[in-house]
């Protein structure tokens, strides 16, 4: 709830309200005013999740931001000139702004819910006339076609030095009328009248059968990769954020994986067709996502003595700007060309035949579980032939396989026991991270020799070259320190905890 | 945070009506403002139909037995908080002699909220004592408001010896109050002094009976009448005097639930 916030059903009356505080407490009735609230989250709930809402309101010509965050009070900030959606780092810097950006992070804030507002706001004043709580009563509908009647807003907020008197209203009012619960905000049933579960993934998990055919579970896995991936291709083509081609790269991997993996499950020319398919995708991706990285690499820096010290790295931003511009007009091209435009629709056709062919073969836990024990044999088997020495194209195997377990457990969660499938996802998780790391500044390095020439070659100053030099330094050091932390994560994924947890996945789920 | 104090060792010359107006102004502009009403006949707690009573008296808030700030209230109005009066700070003078460092006792309390507040105004009660010392070390700038007579620019020339007496001066500036444009002698000081002597402001505050009027709406002015010619003269005052913006129709937000 926001600060002093009670709801109430969309049936309420506003009179209501005011008969109940009138019964005991002198009233002013303001006269009423309208607004409307722009309702705002990220497209994976990062507000919610962190426990906070946002709204754009309007009201008249003044528009504000106001975010409530578990405070007392809400923070509030002028709202942007332009609209919605935005990336936290394009608002005007501001308290609000502050709060939110370590939450928000890269994501962009998206207008999920748009609600008119007919507000009255009642002042509860003492025998001196002067106010002591303000209550304002908020009839909410929600805008656009829809236009459902919400919950009725009451927010009752006492003037400083007069907090007693607030809660007096409150109980009185949570005592006459019935309020509908504390869990929900306004925010909250917005977006639910606007179709959303806050919190949960637009996609949900699939929920397997553990004792159905393999093939039918494999198809439902593979049929959820592809609602993510056209759940994210609008924010792809729009370029909202980068998350969105992250997603939609990792539902790309993820369906390979799984065509590798279970692809002797299909039929023989669906396998091979589609796995040919998405490794097209994925490769229409790739450009995109690495200058993505390097930006970000670049927002790290931003603020540090590092940052500082490359003043000259200017010319390279721009020229990945300019690449990413380019790169950013390709996925374009290519994701609304025939064969972008025709891939999800004939995967799905195809799923449909997968999953309703009669193919026999044995129960989806039997398969899951032997697939887990191979890939982290597989694992394993790689593991030990890494030193501190170790090339990073090897290491770029071992984090594929790793990859290839991760999305297995992630594909057949809900059949696995859920204590061992914890565990040994937990472990692989913190694996992964450092072989990322290990992978990102191999990627960034190569590249940063590739574009010092670049730009030497166009004629960059040598202070330009320089301070590529010594980003490449900054980046060593990274190497060095992930490096020693795999070493520990690989013992602890190879040792006999993981394994034991490993061997345990066999076991029938809770 | 910046600290204005309005001040003048003669009463009945209209500090509380400034304090107040500017006071609301500034809340208007934006600004956190805190008036803290430390004249004990309590008309600026009046105005904003504050009980005038501390818990624990002024004792506890100068001895800081009690943080300050559950002694504040909240006005009518957004951004403008109120410390009340209390007939105990009758005898302030008493219990801050009764400190360590009487004359930075003030400095103390409000230092707390430096953070809450962009703007403190004190509206001190008229005298010289160990009140005014403490205002003066602890305020930022000193408004005095001057009825346009010849003992009145006198009682300014006093005023500025007894700043000089502070290690750290506030900066001193008088503006004429209650100005009767019917007087000559009004007429005269009013156009001459402020072109002559740069400690007084070129604005003057008219002696209207909408101002009077303040104890009867129990309001600022700039609230119930805001394009009356005091509401004009008191915005120039907040402008010259307090760096405010030039602007007077900046409505009272409401609250931003």
């Amino acid at each position: 709830m926001e600060p002093g916030e009670l709801l109430f059903g969309a049936a309420t009356d506003p009179d209501q309200v005011s008969a109940a505080l009138a019964s005991r407490y002198e009233l002013q009735i303001e006269p009423p005013t309208s607004a409307h609230w722009t309702c705002l989250d990220t497209a994976d709930w990062r507000l919610h999740n962190a426990g906070m809402t946002l709204r754009d309101a309007r009201r008249g010509r003044g528009r504000r931001l106001l975010l409530s965050h578990g405070a007392p009070e809400l923070l509030s900030a002028p709202a942007p000139a332009r609209h919605w959606p935005r990336r936290v780092e394009t608002l005007p810097a501001s308290p609000v702004r502050e709060r939110i950006a370590p939450a928000v992070g890269v994501r962009a804030l998206l207008p999920l819910a748009e609600v008119d507002v007919r507000s009255l706001e009642l002042r509860v004043l003492d025998d001196e006339a002067k106010t002591r709580v303000r209550v304002r009563v908020d009839q909410q509908r929600l805008a656009g076609h829809q236009h459902a009647a919400l919950p009725l807003r009451v927010v009752v907020a006492p003037l400083r030095g007069y907090e007693r008197d607030a809660q007096r209203c409150a109980e009185l009012l949570g005592a006459t009328v019935t309020p509908i619960g504390d869990t929900n905000t306004a925010v909250s049933t917005a977006f639910a009248a606007a179709g959303f579960t806050p919190g949960q993934p637009t996609v949900p998990a699939v929920q397997l059968d553990p004792g159905a055919p393999t093939v039918e579970s494999l198809a439902a896995v593979l049929r959820r990769w592809i609602d993510i991936i056209d759940s994210v291709r609008p924010g792809v083509l729009a370029d909202i954020d980068i998350e969105y081609l992250h997603d939609m790269r990792t539902a790309i991997r993820a369906t390979r994986s799984m065509l590798r993996i279970g692809g002797d499950l299909l039929p023989p020319m669906h396998a091979a067709r589609f796995a040919e398919e998405f490794a097209w995708l994925g490769r229409l991706t790739t450009p995109m996502r690495d200058l993505d990285v390097w930006l970000l690499e670049f927002a790290a820096l931003g603020g540090t003595k590092v940052r500082a010290e490359l003043a000259d790295l200017t010319p390279l931003h721009e020229h990945l700007g300019t690449q990413r511009r380019r790169a950013l007009r390709d996925l374009r091209a290519g994701l609304t060309s025939p064969r972008g435009s025709a891939l999800s629709g004939e995967w799905r056709t195809a799923l449909r035949q997968i999953a309703g062919s009669d193919l026999p073969g044995p129960s989806t836990r039997v398969v899951a579980a032997e697939h887990a024990r191979v890939a982290y044999r597989r694992i394993v088997r790689a593991a030990v032939r890494v030193t501190d020495q170790t090339h990073p194209d090897e290491l770029h195997l071992l984090r594929r396989r790793c990859k290839r377990m991760r999305y297995l457990l992630d594909g057949y969660a809900s059949v696995y026991p859920r204590g061992p499938h914890r565990d040994v996802l937990a472990a692989l998780k913190q694996l992964q991270d450092c072989l990322g790391d290990i992978q990102d500044v191999d990627v960034q390095r190569r590249s940063l020799a590739e574009l010092a020439s670049t730009l030497q070659r166009r004629g960059a100053s040598a202070d330009t070259i320089l301070a590529i030099g010594a980003m490449r330094e900054r980046i060593l050091q990274r190497d060095a320190a992930a490096r020693r932390t795999m070493a520990h994560r690989l013992a602890r994924f190879c040792g006999p905890v993981t394994r034991d947890h490993v061997v345990q996945l066999q076991a029938a789920p809770e | 945070m910046n600290t204005v104090a309005v001040y003048n060792i003669k009463g009945g010359v209209g500090k509380t009506s400034t304090a107040v107006n500017l006071a609301y102004l500034a809340a208007c502009e934006g600004r956190r403002t805190l008036l803290w009403d430390l004249d004990p006949q309590a008309a600026a707690t009046y105005i904003f139909r504050v009980r005038p009573r501390v818990k624990g008296g002024g004792e506890r808030i100068v001895r800081a037995r009690r943080p300050i700030d559950a002694a504040i209230k909240g006005t009518d109005f957004d951004r403008l908080d109120l410390l009340p009066a209390d007939f105990t700070y009758r005898h302030m003078d008493l219990m801050l002699d009764r400190t360590k460092r009487p004359t930075q006792r003030l400095h103390r309390v409000l230092e707390p909220l430096s953070d809450e507040y962009d703007l403190v105004i004190l509206d001190c009660p008229p005298s010289v004592s160990l009140v005014s010392e403490n205002v003066l070390r602890v305020a930022d700038t000193v408004l005095s408001p001057l009825i346009p007579t010849v003992l009145s620019v006198r009682t300014l020339d006093q005023l500025t010896d007894f700043v000089a007496t502070v290690k750290k001066r506030p900066r001193l500036l008088g503006f004429f109050s209650m100005v009767d444009r019917r007087k000559r002698l009004h007429r005269d000081l009013v156009e001459q002094l402020p072109a002559q002597r740069s400690d007084i402001a070129t604005t003057a505050i008219p002696g209207l009976s909408l101002i009077e009027q303040m104890a009867v709406q129990r309001a600022p002015v700039p609230h119930y009448a805001p394009r009356s010619l005091a509401s004009r003269c008191y915005q120039r005052l907040y402008v010259e005097a307090l760096d405010g913006r030039p602007r007077i129709d900046s409505a009272e937000p409401g609250n931003d639930h």
